[in-house]
């Protein structure tokens, strides 16, 4: 009996749930059929009275910091646009690749997607080549804008722009001024080597055992694997007439330098230790377990946020060490890659205008919720800078980061002429071929033909985007 | 309006409700049954079709159903030619021969332990069906630090025993599948144990005591009685285990990826890595089936040896 009964509850309680889901979604449904037939908003003056109540949808992979930051800019948006309301969704909080996934499912079960920031150029193309994203050619035509003097990376597949650039990054190394003192070490310019920063790993090294302080530490990142070919090359995969990069002289002599510093020298943390461990590259620095790190200007707010990583050393900045002579990457300029996040729109949103109107917005607006870099080529980074560090300014070797972010030594690059929509299986080449030689000891040579070999067939399958 | 028409022979007219008790019956049943049956033509076998048809197509799933292209055997001649499915297949006979027999022979010796008098036999139960009942990331996640190359305790006590370089086990291409294959061996053997207790208990205890008045010793017993009686529990157990081991993905996914460099990738991962990852939704349906044909051979295979057996 008394089982009988619990069994009846639960069936009402099931019954219950099923009937109010279905009012609520009724509410919904009701609620969208309203939507395009709503009375103009009430009286603003800028707005053109016949002007319909809009309600968008701006995505992206934000953490909690981060989204407040986000909200601030739309609010701003929409205090500006007083019809277009815009409603912010974190599809994976701080995690940009399982965000893209998540992303493609929507994408593909017809939803309809306003704005989306997206990590990467190549994140953007390879979606655009599968017309998941709306070329703005004719938005920015009406606006007699050029996409060039806008932004210093366009998303563009032919002749179709795809995205806009939201963030722009810069790479620097960062350094424990402390421990650079220490050893009495000046903090280094444009134009020092990794033949250098090997040697400065060297005598930035202390310790055995446990509390060993390494000197350097190397990601798992394919940033780390080569870092001239991430940091210093137009393409991370591709040469400009469309052949894999794998074959560049860096990568023989960067796979070399990672294993002289790991078994050698003794001054990176071994790269099975880190693999195995699911390290966290900030607090590695943090902490003090290495004295120098590659790493972006995306951690800028970090040395002085010391509730988060609790440190009491000044942090110093260098730019990226250059490749020593012989070692160069082919078509070597000097200068630094640069890319960033992109905005993009979804082929399949309802409300393209309002939807274009929030990208030029958040690519370009001068806001004090902005976080990061602008990409846009009229924007005030080293203001910018200024705000992101104001009141921490002791935890910061200031000039030395002025230097590595604005200086006159540091050019950038221009954009790819040929990109490639494998990303990811390039990436799996990079990282296997890594391992090859980290973990199995395999020779240099072969483990470079084998790349160059498997790279040539994903691309030749796949096709390059030009 | 059949019956009515036709001369009536020998039949008395009994009137014929269309509607008799047994269709009935029969109808109701169906009604009963059919949001199950209509929701497993629709979940199951729609998609079964659907990743037949993807087999022989070209997919890359974001640009919708219009983008379904078919392209014939391709998909398959490309499985021939691809060496990671080789390996996948591989390691996943190598997993299959690590998880399934071991660990089974195992968890006989261990239940026929704990099933006798045992000190403290309730702990060890217990004990051994925690990490059944823990979550298999928690597991995995403790298992990855004692693993750890170089701080890890597992190699501090290699390099103590004098093994001047130990296995880096999971991030080592020549031990990461052999590592994997023990956590899960271990997480798995609380709930081998406890079939095996279940399976112990419905041995007459007659038999045993018939034995011991022969004269036969423990170990004949053992052999002579228990593993016999456990035919059943041990062919359920083997047969479960072996395809649940063909289908392993979630730690793989979580402790390595299927790297360093493949040496731990299997079907799945693969299933996961081509449809998810570089969205070649065709090619990874043509893997699925590489998979349901083995598993199928696999599981047809045993059935047969346990026919022949009996």
């Amino acid at each position: 009996m008394m089982k009988m009964r619990g069994r009846s509850k639960v069936n009402t309680l099931l019954s219950l749930v099923l009937a109010s889901t279905l009012v609520v979604s009724a509410c919904g449904n009701g609620n969208n059929n309203n939507t395009p037939s709503a009375s103009p908003s009430p009286g603003n003056g800028e707005s053109k009275p016949q002007e319909e109540q809009v309600t968008i949808k701006y995505y992206n992979w934000d953490n909690e910091a981060q989204a407040v930051g986000t909200r601030g800019m739309l609010d701003e948006f929409t205090a500006e646009n007083p019809n277009i309301k815009v409603e912010h969704v974190v599809l994976v909080p701080g995690n940009s690749v399982e965000m893209l996934q998540k992303l493609d499912f929507l994408i593909s079960s017809g939803e309809a997607i306003d704005v989306i920031q997206l990590p990467s150029l190549g994140s953007v193309l390879e979606r655009a080549t599968r017309g998941a994203f709306e070329p703005l050619n004719t938005y920015y035509t009406n606006e007699n804008l050029t996409p060039e003097d806008e932004y210093f990376v366009n998303a563009k597949v032919g002749e179709d722009y795809y995205g806009m650039q939201f963030t722009k990054s810069v790479n620097y190394v960062m350094l424990n001024k402390d421990m650079l003192d220490e050893a009495g070490l000046a903090v280094p310019k444009y134009g020092w080597t990794w033949d250098d920063y090997r040697e400065y790993a060297k005598q930035l090294t202390q310790g055995e055992g446990v509390d060993k302080r390494y000197g350097s530490y190397f990601h798992t990142w394919e940033l780390y694997m080569n870092a001239p070919a991430q940091t210093m090359m137009k393409d991370p995969f591709l040469y400009d007439d469309g052949t894999t990069i794998l074959a560049d002289p860096t990568y023989k002599y960067f796979f070399e330098l990672r294993k002289g510093m790991e078994e050698t020298d003794k001054t990176s943390k071994p790269y099975a230790d880190i693999l195995a461990a699911k390290l966290n590259y900030r607090t590695e620095f943090f902490n003090e377990e290495a004295a120098m790190i590659l790493t972006g200007n995306f951690t800028i707010p970090d040395p002085g946020n010391t509730e988060q990583y609790p440190h009491d050393f000044k942090t110093a900045f260098a730019p990226v060490p250059v490749p020593p002579a012989g070692s160069e990457p082919k078509d070597y300029e000097g200068k630094y890659f640069t890319s960033g996040s992109q905005i993009a729109m979804g082929a399949t949103s309802k409300h393209k205008e309002a939807a274009f109107k929030l990208m030029r917005f958040m690519t370009t607006a001068d806001s004090d919720n902005r976080m990061e870099f602008s990409g846009y080529k009229k924007a005030n980074n080293e203001e910018l800078l200024t705000k992101l560090i104001a009141g921490k300014e002791d935890m910061y070797d200031v000039d030395s980061l002025k230097y590595s972010l604005f200086s006159e030594d540091i050019q950038f690059l221009d954009g790819a002429q040929v990109m490639t929509t494998a990303t990811s299986e390039l990436t799996k080449v990079i990282n296997d071929g890594f391992s090859k030689y980290m973990l199995s000891n395999e020779p240099i040579d072969e483990v470079q033909a084998w790349m160059v070999e498997e790279a040539t067939k994903i691309i030749n399958e796949k096709g390059v985007i030009k | 309006m059949e019956a009515a028409n036709m001369p009536a022979i020998a039949e008395k007219p009994i009137k014929r409700k269309f509607w008799s008790p047994r269709k009935k019956e029969a109808i109701i049943g169906w009604l009963f049954l059919a949001p199950e049956v209509i929701g497993m033509l629709l979940m199951n076998v729609f998609a079964l079709g659907f990743s037949l048809y993807l087999s022989f197509s070209e997919w890359d799933l974001l640009s919708g159903i219009s983008g379904v292209k078919f392209i014939g055997l391709d998909n398959y001649i490309k499985l021939t030619e691809d060496p990671t499915i080789v390996k996948a297949l591989l390691n996943n006979l190598l997993y299959t021969v690590l998880t399934v027999p071991l660990p089974i022979a195992l968890a006989l010796v261990l239940a026929v332990l704990l099933h006798r008098n045992t000190f403290f036999k309730d702990y060890f139960k217990v004990a051994f069906f925690i990490p059944y009942i823990s979550s298999i990331i928690a597991v995995a996640a403790v298992w990855s630090a004692l693993f750890h190359p170089s701080l890890g305790p597992i190699n501090q006590l290699l390099m103590d025993l004098g093994i001047g370089t130990p296995p880096k086990w999971l991030v080592d291409p020549k031990t990461s599948l052999l590592a994997v294959a023990i956590i899960s061996s271990w997480a798995a053997l609380g709930y081998t144990i406890i079939i095996y207790m279940a399976g112990l208990t419905n041995i007459s205890d007659e038999l045993y005591e018939a034995a011991e008045i022969d004269g036969a010793t423990a170990l004949q017993k053992f052999f002579r009685i228990t593993i016999p009686m456990l035919r059943p529990t041990t062919f359920f157990l083997f047969v479960t285990m072996l395809i649940g081991s063909f289908k392993v993905f979630d730690i793989i996914a979580f402790l390595t990826q299927g790297g360093p460099n493949n040496s731990s990738t299997v079907l799945v991962f693969r299933i996961y890595e081509e449809g998810f990852k570089y969205y070649n939704m065709g090619y990874a349906s043509a893997i699925s089936w590489l998979l349901f044909a083995v598993i199928g051979i696999v599981t047809a295979l045993t059935w047969k040896l346990q026919k022949d057996d009996v």
